[in-house]
């Protein structure tokens, strides 16, 4: 086999497409020729030498490359769905880390908004602001604490009865709440009538 | 995760959530492409935009989206050669590409940064056509097929050019790496 066949078989096997049967022929040629083996080398090393720089490239791109390039409206809010990436305000990305580089490598991520989470829940309680769990679940106690009190002193007060004060006259206790989302403050006061 | 013939599909029908998925899946390696193609960084970023603008405006034009790495290359090779033939610049041997990119030091050391160094000199310095079929096989990982459909040629004749694109690149390197053995 010449240098020329061999160098040829060479770029074939880094490739990954050179078969089996051929490649004991060429490691022959290799182990006897100085010149083939200085080619092969220098191809390897290219190619490891490849690989660090597209590693290196694509992280620098993170940072120059614009988050949803100059696209329509519509794709730019597809885009934020699509993997829900904060935007700056310049409209680039920010250097990203390793981890979230390598994600985007194999795909985009999961739409995190557009589940029914707890946080989407409790957004609704809120009426329309966010807020954490255990503020939304006791602002909903309060309000119904409220609205329990407030029925018990109405149903009293219709019924012609209620406390009696010292000098014997009814006492009417009014109770004020005064909502202000998401602060509910129940000011409670009694007004002898 | 939805393979790119799905999200094509999608974004030929008028997905434009699946267009974009499919920009962050392919705007880095569409911009390795352009900087190894034109050695500007600048340039590169330009081309990579300009190329998804193509894409949204001709989503029609996708007749197989199962080919639509090869077919976004292709829009980007494109691009490359059209900018390379107005600008008619070549990137001199003694002067590094402009890759906006500092090698810093690794666990590989200082021979890895150095054989990294005269890659990056050597691959700027081969033809075009030897650059390009070199790139999207050694960078992009693309199959003999896919640079054949990207370069508009056949499957041996993109064997026979990446060959020869390792000779040339040999033929440069050769006295820096038989000096460092």
């Amino acid at each position: 086999m010449s240098c020329e066949e061999t160098q040829e078989q060479v770029s074939l096997l880094i490739d990954a497409e050179l078969e089996e049967p051929h490649q004991v022929a060429l490691f022959r040629h290799l182990e006897g020729c100085c010149e083939c083996r200085l080619f092969f080398d220098s191809m390897l090393r290219f190619s490891k030498a490849a690989k660090r720089d597209l590693e290196e490239i694509r992280l620098v791109a993170d940072d120059i490359l614009p988050l949803h390039g100059p696209l329509p409206v519509s794709v730019r809010a597809a885009g934020d769905g699509a993997n829900s990436l904060p935007m700056h305000p310049s409209g680039l990305t920010g250097r990203r880390s390793h981890r979230r580089a390598s994600e985007d490598a194999v795909g985009a991520l999961p739409d995190r908004r557009s589940g029914w989470g707890w946080k989407r829940w409790t957004g609704l309680l809120a009426g329309g602001w966010r807020m954490p769990a255990p503020v939304a679940i006791g602002l909903a106690l309060v309000l119904l604490v409220a609205g329990a009190l407030v029925g018990t002193r109405i149903s009293t007060i219709a019924g012609g009865g209620g406390p009696m004060g010292r000098d014997g006259r009814v006492v009417k206790p009014t109770v004020v709440v005064v909502c202000s989302l998401p602060e509910v403050q129940v000011l409670g006061s009694a007004s002898r009538l | 995760m939805r393979t790119d013939a799905d999200l094509a599909g999608a974004f030929k029908d008028g997905d434009d959530r699946a267009f974009a998925i499919l920009y962050d899946r392919y705007k880095r390696s569409l911009y390795v492409f352009a900087l190894k193609m034109l050695s500007e960084a600048d340039a590169a970023n330009d081309i990579v935009q300009d190329v998804f603008l193509r894409v949204y405006e001709k989503r029609r034009q996708l007749d197989y989206p199962e080919r639509f790495r090869s077919w976004v290359f292709a829009i980007a090779r494109n691009r490359c050669l059209s900018h390379l033939r107005q600008s008619r610049k070549r990137v001199p041997l003694d002067e590094a590409p402009d890759e906006a990119i500092t090698v810093a030091a690794s666990a590989d050391g200082i021979e890895a940064e150095e054989d990294l160094r005269l890659i990056r000199l050597a691959l700027a310095e081969l033809k075009i056509e030897y650059r390009e079929v070199l790139v999207l096989r050694e960078y992009q990982d693309l199959s003999y097929r896919e640079i054949a459909e990207i370069t508009e040629t056949t499957e041996s004749a993109v064997k026979s050019k990446i060959f020869k694109a390792r000779r040339a690149l040999h033929e440069t390197l050769k006295p820096a790496f038989a000096g460092r053995r």
